[in-house]
Formats: C-alpha cells, structure tokens, sequence
C-alpha cells in the first residue's frame, strides 16, 4: 500500500513521470489533491453564506478557523490590522495543517514531509518578509531595519535573516518527516495498537507544526512591519486613546 | 538529494496560487459574510439602544404622565370634598335659617293667635260682664230705685264744688242757656219738672232744660252742655269693670311665659333635689364622698340642664 520504501525519506523520491528536468512526483500530487479539496471545500462552503444569525455547519467551521487566525495575527503583529496577512499566513497554516491531518488516510504521504515542499514555502516567508516590510513602511524604512540597534549588526541580521528561514523549512520537514518514519518503523516492530496513538501523536504534531510555521513567519513579518518599539508604544498609546475616545462618543 | 529544485520552484508556483484561490474563494468570502453580520448586528443593536431609549422616553413620559394624573386625581378628589363640605353647610345653614325662620313664624303665629284669642276672650268678657250688669240693674230698675238716682244725681249737683259748678256755668253761658239731662231711663213728668227747677236754682233762671232718653247710661243722668258733662251712670261702673277684667286678661297673656320660666326652673330645682338625694345616698354608701360633692353633682346636673 505505501508509495514510500522505507529508504524514501521525502516523497519526491515517488516520481510518476520524468521528462528531464521536470517531472511529477507524489509530493506535487498530494499537493494538487490537498489544494483542490481546500478550493472545493471552500466553493461549496461560501457558495449560500449567510450574514444572518443563522448558518451552516460548514460556514461556522469556516467563520471559526478565519476568525482564529485573524485574532491570532492580530496578536502576534502588536494590534496590525489582519486583514492583508490573512491570505498569505493564513494558507500557510490551512495548507500544513491539512496536508498533515490528512496522514489519516491510509497510502498519503504529507506533502509537508518533503523538503522541497517546506523550503518552497520557507523561500515564500522569506520574500513575503521584505514584500510587508516594504509595503508597510517604504524601502528606506525596511532597509533601517537591517542597521537596527547599529551599523555593526547588518551581518548579524542577515545572517539572521537566511538562517531563520533554513530553520523554518527543516524544523517542518524534520517534524513531519520523522513522525512518518517513526509510524512506518513501529508498525514494523509492533502491528497492532501502538501505531495508532502514534499515528494520532502525528496528528496533533502535524497541527502544532502547521501553528508553529504559521505564526513565524508572522513574527518575521511582523518584525519587518512593526514599527520600532518606541513608535510601537506611542502608536499603542495613541491608538488607546483613539479606542477610548470613540467609545466616549458612543 | 533531499532538495528537488523543480519542485521546489512547483510548490512555490502551487502555493502562490492556493493562496490566490483561497483569497477569493474563502477569506474574502468569509469576512465579508462575518463584516456583513457584524454590521448587521451592530445596526440591530443600535436599532434596539434607540428603540429602549425611546421606549425609556416613553416610559419617563408615561410615568410623568401618570404621576401628573394622580395629583390631579387628588386634588380634584380633594376640590370635590372641599365643594361637597361647602354645599352641606350651606344646606346645613339654609335648613337651619328655614327651620328658624319656620319656628319664629310658628311661634308669630302662636303669639299673634294667642293675642286675638285672648283680645276676643277680653272683650267678650267685658262686654258679657257689661251685659250682665246692664240686665240685672234693668230688671232692678223700680220707681224707687229710679228716684233714688235721680237723688243722688241732684245731691252731687248740690254737693258740686265752686269751681266745677263755675266751668260748667260758663259752658252753659256759652251754649246759649241750652243744656240736656241724659238719662237711661224716662224720668217722667214730675221728676224733670224737679230737675229742671234745682238746676234754675243752681245755675240761672233762664235756662232751658231739654230731656233724653239714652239706655245706654242704663241707670244714670247725665247733664250736658257745650262738651261738659256732669252725671253719674252705672255705665261708668260698668265700664271701669269691663276695664279691669281687661288688665286681669292683659296680664295674664303677659304671665303666661313668665309661668313656663318657673315651671322650668322647678323642674330644675327637683332634679337638683334629686341628683342631691342620689349623691348623699352615694356617700351614705361609700362613706368617703363628703355631702358638698353632691352640691356639685347637683350644680352639673342643673349646667347639663343648661345645655340641653
């Protein structure tokens, strides 16, 4: 029933077709499937929403997960306004965590657990970083980031930078990866029982996996955005007030 | 290798466009949905803030409303007593004043009743008196009755003091020596002819003496002239009884209150007498009560008399 030997560690290794340099392998297929369910699920879910009290099943579960993560996002980000990171930070938790969720089903392998799959989306944290960063604050302003607290950092951060960016591809891969094997290698030492609660272990992991990723890279992002923390406090501040203010006028 | 470069380039490209897709198909989708909700709910509950103020409004009103209505019960209640106090005593005085006014007609009345009866009573008794006295001296009346008041007439003329018999001479000077003896029965031939020549003799020789016959006078003769009279009648008795058996009337419609005053204060006297019996026997029996609270007890008794 596996795709996978034992000796595969990542599902790329599982290539369908080749031509060349191009070629189909079971990561990008599990990947294809993983989307088109989440671009299904969704159309069939807000094909009838309702923005009356009452809603489907299907609308809360969505209304839930969306409103969780905007929360989240907003408490990470220091109060930022959701709205434009929900897509980006959003899709990177829904597409982990479901690739990893759905290891339930016998003969899936979790795209998640190929490398190539967590740098790509490593690679993506790291670019949509200064894409925020310049948005939100101009070239200049981003740039200033990289001589933050003096000139002689610039190294450290970039270093930082790049480093930070290998360890969220190989911390997700390693995850996800290992949690496979361990599955696969007790499954051959002990059939029955045991590999169950390690196959639900690998649920949970596979979920916090997808949490971790998702909320660093929004840390990395909000970094770049976030405004210095003197600017953050006054910001804070003049934002309470306003906050306070209006409710005075309500 | 763990890294397959083109697959990395793939998921990259695979991501970008789930992110695309996810964007139009679920976030937009979804916040738009939980805006349009929130939106909504926001304007129900501002709806619903209004809606209770104005009915807080409302009710502030009502209760003003309410509260004005229950003063104006109450001062309309309190109007309509005052009004109904009023109208009682004025019904009260105006039946007061009637009942008066209806008491002192009643006792007019009674009084002017009284008066005419005892006006009547009087003169019926006089005249009745009169009568009576007239009828025995006429059935009386003989010859030598007759005679004797003729005597006494003539002895009166004789007896008639110096300044009596001047006025009467100078009437008689006055009327022309013309004078007329009244009597109350026929004198008869033989007494006029006396009559007439003791008068010659007492007043002057010339005078004409005329006769008339007045039952009136019943038993007396009168002798006139230009207004002067000398005489004696039983009439004057009669008269002077019929006068006072008047007066005896007059006074005893005077006395007739007077009585109803004693009867009163007897009364009064008797039931102070009595409380005072009762009060000596009310200290006979507790011994201790000195007879001087019976005094007193007679004095309220007689003050509640009062006040009845």
């Amino acid at each position: 029933m596996n795709l996978m030997d034992m000796k595969d560690i990542t599902p790329d290794a599982v290539i369908f077709w080749q031509w060349g340099f191009v070629n189909i392998n079971a990561t990008l297929v599990f990947t294809w499937a993983v989307m088109f369910l989440m671009v299904f699920g969704s159309i069939l879910i807000t094909r009838r929403l309702s923005s009356d009290t009452r809603l489907s099943r299907g609308q809360n579960l969505l209304e839930v997960v969306v409103g969780g993560m905007r929360k989240q996002i907003r408490e990470v980000s220091g109060g930022q306004r959701p709205r434009p990171y929900l897509p980006f930070i959003g899709t990177l938790f829904l597409f982990i965590a479901v690739s990893n969720l759905l290891i339930i089903i016998p003969g899936y392998e979790s795209p998640a657990a190929s490398l190539s799959t967590t740098a790509a989306l490593a690679i993506c944290v790291f670019v949509a970083v200064p894409v925020f960063g310049i948005l939100k604050k101009g070239l200049g302003g981003y740039l200033k980031l990289y001589i933050q607290p003096t000139i002689f950092m610039l190294p450290f951060n970039i270093v930082g930078e790049l480093s930070r960016t290998l360890a969220l591809a190989v911390r997700l891969f390693g995850n996800v990866m290992s949690g496979g094997k361990i599955v696969a290698i007790l499954l051959a030492i002990v059939p029955f029982i045991f590999p169950v609660v390690m196959q639900a272990l690998g649920l949970l992991t596979g979920l916090i996996q997808a949490y971790i990723f998702a909320i660093l890279a929004m840390v990395y992002i909000a970094s770049a955005t976030r405004a210095h923390d003197r600017e953050a406090r006054d910001q804070r501040t003049a934002d309470a007030r306003k906050r306070q203010s209006e409710k005075g006028e309500n | 290798m763990l890294i397959d470069w083109f697959t990395v380039i793939a998921q990259i490209v695979n991501f970008l466009i789930l992110v695309g897709l996810l964007k139009y198909f679920l976030y937009d989708r979804i916040l738009s949905a939980m805006d349009a909700r929130e939106e909504k709910i926001r304007h129900r509950l501002e709806e619903a803030d209004s809606k209770r103020e104005a009915a807080e409004e409302l009710r502030r009103e009502l209760e003003e409303k309410k509260a004005e209505m229950e003063r104006r019960r109450g001062e309309m209640i309190q109007e309509a007593r005052e009004a109904a106090d009023q109208r009682r005593r004025e019904w009260m005085d105006a039946a007061r004043e009637a009942a008066e006014s209806a008491r002192d007609e009643w006792s007019a009345a009674l009084a002017r009743r009284r008066e005419g009866f005892l006006r009547k009573m009087r003169e019926l008794s006089a005249d009745q008196v009169r009568r009576i006295g007239e009828k025995a001296f006429r059935d009386l009346a003989e010859t030598e009755v007759e005679d004797q008041a003729v005597k006494v007439f003539l002895d009166r003329l004789k007896k008639m003091d110096a300044e009596g018999r001047d006025r009467f001479a100078s009437a008689l000077a006055e009327s022309g020596k013309e004078t007329t003896v009244v009597s109350g029965f026929s004198l008869g031939a033989d007494r006029q002819e006396r009559t007439s020549s003791r008068l010659r003799e007492a007043f002057d020789e010339d005078i004409n003496v005329a006769y008339e016959v007045s039952p009136e006078l019943i038993f007396g003769i009168e002798l006139r002239a230009r207004g002067h009279k000398i005489g004696w009648s039983m009439a004057g008795y009669l008269a002077e009884m019929s006068e006072r058996v008047s007066e005896a009337f007059e006074g005893e419609s005077r006395k007739a209150p007077e009585v109803k005053e004693t009867e009163a204060s007897d009364e009064l006297k008797a039931e102070a007498e009595a409380s005072r019996t009762t009060g000596e026997a009310r200290s006979r029996d507790g011994g201790s009560d000195s007879a001087s609270s019976g005094a007193g007890g007679a004095d309220e008794a007689r003050k509640e008399k009062r006040n009845e």
